[in-house]
């Protein structure tokens, strides 16, 4: 393993400027947890590495109003503070889920969101959880600040729209509203320290009549290049009345639209099959069923439901135990 | 000598006051502080670190090896390859070398070889070495590799003649009674293939040593080895092949797992004593993960084909097994696995008709070794399989039928197994017991018949079961009468005749109706060796103790502790002996200048042999004491006793002395040549198998039961662990808590081996060797392992003990795909039974 140059500013303008000033020779780092296997294992040889922990302002959870509204994260903020808010937890449960399912608890306590984010990985629980919420970007670059919509970043694996020496600054998830239900499913070999074989996200957010859906967001991970949204699918269920079917029937053109592949951490058909099957739990256990008259609460509403071993409580930690021994 | 023999009269008489109690583990102290001393830890003076270069290849020649460039790198001292070192052989057949010359038979194959003053340097060096291969055919299928025109992985054998084809000259068959004549008289035939792959010990504490020479050619070889004696001598023999006339002596570190994989010595631990050599420095090698797992020697993998047939009444009749064992390019001691196979094969049930063929096949895959279990996990996989398959062609109950056939105590095996204690029986009923087997049974078929119990259907069965007292009763009733089993079929299809197997139990119209998640129960049996294993000409073990004026003893054992706690139970049986408390024995292990000979930490045998090598110098010791006491007490030999750390007077209470004054009268009042000290040798008196493989070659023979309820989910195919029972004839537990630990891990571990954990390779060569991808099941995914301790003492076992080291693996998965055949009638026969073959075989008998 080579040596190289550890550069810590204290600013985001300083560290734009370390990494434009040093090119393709630096890499910036935030919780490293990837980065330093790719280093280790002689993947990437960087001469620099610009550490971004000495920069003030960026591990921040801040929400819009207590009960409720947007929510803006801080790039540096660690999968664990998401996982641990009580606040996410009630208002954007899937992307805390997302967050309490990534790796172990050592490597949410130091992995960021903002690096999960840039790393691009197909896998990328919080990135795919984001995409629920119609989250944006804030980027810094040496110009300045830019947006851009979580939806447009990524390019391919490990490949986003992020221009050399711009930096991750924020993520702004607007309000998603009254009568919004989300789950987020990893779906795994084993329940702990996992790479989601693939992963689904759903997020309905109804009229107020409770029936009508009114936006519809089905995320899936390692079912293409990127994380992506099934917008044919999100589609067939808008402005129309939630039925168990109307999922059916989106989940199937959710599984035919994938771009699911067969490698040998995982086979295509099943991939595919899995996005048949858990884009309607992910539904069901978003509570938006028992909303909307589908289910009675005291029924299957959860991952409660499942034997010993998986009854976790479905609060907290219920995105980590989601997942098969 | 004979050994002494406790009595069963003894042995009630006596109240136990350590043995049998659940003390901690002697290192658990510095182990959760950090502060044991592993392998990484061990540093010496002048050391240098060693690495390994290693073919990127399967098959090659190698045409040429450039170590120029490497060997000009500032504190690189020495580059080796088999060009410039001595020849060392090593292995079971003595088919691998520890550098190879002109040929890689396998991904892992060392080929060059360096030590530098950094380990950075050392990678460095390695990178540059620049080796040109010529590919060559290359086959990792062992039935192709059987095939005529395969290409050969070895030309020659080690006696330098030419290999006719790949598979290895081994004796592995096995046959008592007459087969033909059992079929003949079967009313019932299950037939079916199973098939095992690669799983490695994933040891948290990565291998690694350090090799010392001194000036006079001495080897210190700081180890992490199971076989302290047995590598002492197969690096004398190096030391041979080197032209090296110094003596070896081999010092383990804390361990930080086994698990069989050390129980053979590697071609890194040569190289570090080639480079050592060479340097005239100490040299250490140890390996990252990666290496851990791609450069050590996994389980074994199987293909087996098995037979078992039965009469009308259940009876079985005869069982024939054949299997292909992948070997890889090597022979370790995976290749004598099927020794160990027969055991079960011959003698788990009884069974007169019994045929065994094992074949072992070279392939250009990985080398294979020892593992946890040591091939009945693989072979207890197909038999209790296919069990249950006979079983419920039978239609008979799988917990009736495993009853109808069990082993009892009192019998000779077919295989000559003289079976004295046997708790088989004892752990089926106790498994079957706490799952309430037959009110399950009840539940389920009430359900299949229409009439639910329970609103929830499969997910409340368990509950139902647990509360219906009718339907227990009722199952029982059934179970006792004509013989139409509950559960066993759908109740309006009579059992047949006909092959009905691949039918589910569940009958398909009732398929749609089945919730997502439902639950099934399953259960398997095992047979292991539990007195030892005569493997080699000598099983025994030596343990030499003193005992000082202070009253402090120290117990000097051949065996060694890899976690297992054998440590901690030799304090426990000398310290029972001597009338001590624990705190006042020292457990010395792990250096050959200093412990006795022993055969290594294998076979479940520590506990049992080393166990009694320690009881039998222990009851030397006791006689040595108490009749110098009788001495200075002046009282009779016979009313003395050793109790609470005091020599104990019956009839004399006032003469109750405290051990260590005795012990210092007995020093100090003396002529001299009073030392209470004693060596003793346990050879167990079993039989070295060989020829028709009969004979009896362990002291004991341990028994278990494990019961399993999975819940499946019909759409993803995964499989939930709901409850997991495991019982086991321990014989005697002398540590309870250390034993419970040995069942839970290896409970979890064979778990891992059902549904999760597989090493993958693409034409040899690993593709998964980190925790990332290789799925070792984690805190997480841990389930709640009960076991049940079934205590029927082995007579010869120290204070009635059994060895209980490996048998929490062995029928788990087998428990598991007959409690996933319950739930969704479906059987799975390749392991691991991962959620995409569940679901795939699901979709299949459902007709999606």
């Amino acid at each position: 393993m080579a040596g190289f140059e550890y550069v810590r500013p204290t600013t985001l303008e300083g560290a734009v400027a370390e990494l434009s000033m040093r090119g393709d020779t630096a890499v910036a780092v935030a919780g490293a947890t990837d980065l330093w296997v790719n280093i280790r294992s002689g993947k990437m040889k960087p001469e620099a590495v610009v550490s971004l922990r000495g920069i003030a302002g960026l591990d921040v959870l801040t929400p819009e109003r207590a009960d409720g509204g947007g929510l803006t994260i801080g790039a540096m903020t660690p999968h664990g503070k998401v996982e641990d808010s009580l606040w996410a937890a009630n208002y954007l449960p899937a992307l805390q889920q997302g967050c309490a399912g990534l790796g172990s608890r050592q490597v949410r306590n130091v992995g960021t969101v903002g690096g999960n984010i840039c790393n691009a990985a197909p896998c990328a629980d919080s990135a795919t959880a984001l995409m629920l919420f119609d989250a944006t970007l804030v980027i810094q670059g040496p110009g300045g600040l830019r947006e851009l919509p979580l939806g447009e970043f990524f390019v391919g694996p490990g490949m986003t729209r992020l221009l050399k020496g711009e930096l991750l600054k924020e993520i702004r998830v607007p309000d998603p509203g009254a009568n919004t239900f989300s789950r987020y499913i990893k779906h795994t070999r084993r329940r702990g320290v996992e790479l989601a074989m693939m992963s689904v996200g759903v997020r309905l957010t109804l009229e107020d009549d409770m029936t009508t859906v009114k936006t519809a967001r089905i995320s899936l991970g390692v079912c293409a290049p990127t994380p992506t949204c099934a917008t044919r699918a999100q589609d067939m269920l808008v402005g129309k009345p939630l039925t168990r079917e109307a999922v059916e029937a989106a989940a199937l053109v959710a599984a035919d639209d994938s771009q699911v592949r067969d490698s040998w951490r995982g086979k295509a058909w099943y991939r595919r099959e899995m996005i048949r099957v858990l884009v309607p739990r992910a539904m069901e256990q978003s509570g938006a069923y028992v909303a909307a008259g589908l289910a009675a609460p005291s029924d299957d509403s959860g991952a409660a439901s499942t034997g010993a071993g998986a009854s976790d409580d479905p609060g907290a930690s219920s995105g980590a135990t989601e997942g098969g021994a | 000598m004979n050994p002494p023999v406790i009595t069963e009269q003894e042995r009630v008489q006596k109240e136990l006051a350590v043995v049998g109690k659940g003390i901690p583990k002697a290192d658990a102290g510095v182990k959760v502080t950090g502060q044991a001393q592993y392998m990484h830890d061990l540093e010496l003076p002048n050391m240098l670190y060693g690495k390994i270069l290693y073919s990127d290849r399967a098959s090659a020649r190698i045409v040429s090896i450039d170590t120029s460039e490497a060997e000009r790198i500032p504190g690189v001292k020495a580059v080796l390859t088999a060009y410039n070192t001595p020849e060392i052989r090593f292995g079971f057949l003595k088919d691998n070398m520890a550098l190879k010359k002109d040929r890689v038979r396998q991904y892992r194959d060392e080929v060059a070889a360096v030590a530098a003053t950094t380990p950075e340097l050392a990678e460095a060096a390695i990178k540059a070495i620049v080796v040109h291969y010529e590919d060559l055919p290359a086959v990792f299928d062992p039935e192709e590799a059987m095939q005529e025109g395969a290409p050969l992985v070895h030309e020659l054998n080690p006696k330098g003649e030419p290999n006719k084809d790949n598979r290895l000259r081994l004796p592995w068959k096995f046959s008592a009674g007459d087969v033909e004549a059992g079929e003949a008289a079967s009313a019932f035939v299950a037939e079916g293939e199973y098939e095992t792959g690669w799983v490695t010990h994933c040891c948290l504490g990565t291998a690694g040593c350090v090799a010392m020479f001194d000036p006079d050619d001495n080897l210190t070889m700081y180890s992490i080895t199971q076989i302290p004696s047995l590598a002492k001598a197969d690096f004398q023999e190096a030391m041979k092949a080197m032209g090296v006339r110094g003596k070896v002596r081999v010092v383990l570190t804390t361990l930080g797992g086994g698990f069989g994989s050390k129980l053979d010595t590697y071609a890194f631990e040569y190289i570090a004593m080639l480079l050592a050599h060479r340097t005239k420095k100490p040299v250490k090698i140890l390996f990252d993960r990666e290496e851990e797992f791609f450069a050590t020697s996994p389980r074994q993998p199987t293909r087996i084909k098995i037979r078992q047939g039965c009469d009308a009444e259940g009876n079985l009749t005869f069982r024939d097994i054949s299997m292909v064992l992948d070997n890889g390019a090597y022979t370790s001691w995976g290749a004598t696995t099927p020794t160990v196979m027969m055991m079960p094969s011959s003698s788990l049930y009884q069974v007169e008709n019994v045929r065994f063929r094992a074949t072992c096949v070279y392939t250009n895959n990985t080398y294979a070794q020892a593992m946890r279990g040591y091939g009945t996990p693989q072979l207890t996989f197909a038999l209790e399989s296919n069990l249950d398959e006979l079983a419920e062609k039978a239609g008979i109950d799988g917990y009736e039928f495993r009853l109808k056939n069990a082993n009892h105590a009192d019998t000779v095996t077919p295989q000559g197994f003289k079976v004295d204690s046997c708790g088989h029986i004892a752990c089926l009923e106790a498994v079957a017991e706490r799952m309430d087997w037959a009110g399950y049974r009840a539940v389920k078929a009430a359900r299949l018949a229409g009439d639910v119990t329970g609103a929830g259907g499969d997910a409340t069965l368990a509950a139902a079961a647990a509360t219906s007292g009718d339907a227990t009763q009722a199952a029982t009733g059934a179970a006792g009468g004509a013989g139409a089993t509950p559960g066993a079929a759908s109740p309006v299809a009579a059992p047949v005749e006909s092959d009905t197997a691949g039918v589910p139990p569940v009958a398909r119209a009732a398929w749609t109706e089945l919730p997502d998640k439902v639950r099934g129960i399953g259960m398997a049996c095992l047979l292991h060796v539990g007195g030892g294993a005569k493997i080699y000409k000598s099983d025994g073990c030596g343990t030499l103790i003193k005992v000082d004026d202070l009253g402090y003893v120290d117990v000097y054992s051949g065996s060694m502790d890899m976690g297992q706690g054998l440590d901690t139970v030799l304090r426990q049986i000398v310290a029972e002996t001597l009338g001590l408390g624990v705190d006042r024995i020292n457990v010395v292990i792990g250096d050959t200048d200093v412990c006795p000979w022993d055969a290594g930490a294998h076979a479940s045998r520590s506990t049992f042999v080393a166990g009694n090598s320690a009881l039998y110098a222990a009851q030397q010791v006791r006689e040595q004491i108490l009749n110098s006491a009788a001495d200075i007490l002046d009282t009779p030999r016979d009313g003395l006793d050793l109790e609470g750390g005091k020599v104990v007077c019956a009839d004399d209470p006032d003469k109750t002395t405290k051990i260590e004054k005795v012990l210092r009268k007995a020093h100090f009042a003396s002529a001299g040549n009073t030392m209470f000290m004693a060596a003793y040798f346990y050879e167990p008196p079993t039989d070295l198998l060989a020829g028709d493989f009969k004979g009896n070659y362990s002291m004991a023979y341990a028994w278990g039961c494990h019961g399993v309820e999975v819940e499946v989910d019909r759409r993803t195919g995964q499989i939930d662990i709901v409850r997991y029972i495991a019982a086991h004839d321990v014989g005697k537990a002398i540590n309870p808590l250390l034993l419970r630990g040995q069942i839970l891990g290896g409970g979890l571990q064979g778990i891992g081996w059902a549904l999760a954990e597989e090493m993958i390779f693409d034409e040899g060569k690993l593709l998964n060797p980190n925790f990332r991808d290789y799925k070792m099941l984690t805190a997480l995914d841990s389930v709640d392992v009960e076991p049940i301790l079934v205590e029927d003492p082995a007579a010869a076992g120290p204070y009635g003990a059994k060895g209980i080291g490996e048998p929490g693996l062995v029928p788990t998965a087998p428990a598991i795909a007959n409690a996933i055949y319950d739930a969704v009638g479906i059987r799975l026969r390749k392991l691991p039974m991962k959620p995409e073959m569940v679901l795939q075989a699901i979709m299949a008998a459902e007709g999606r």
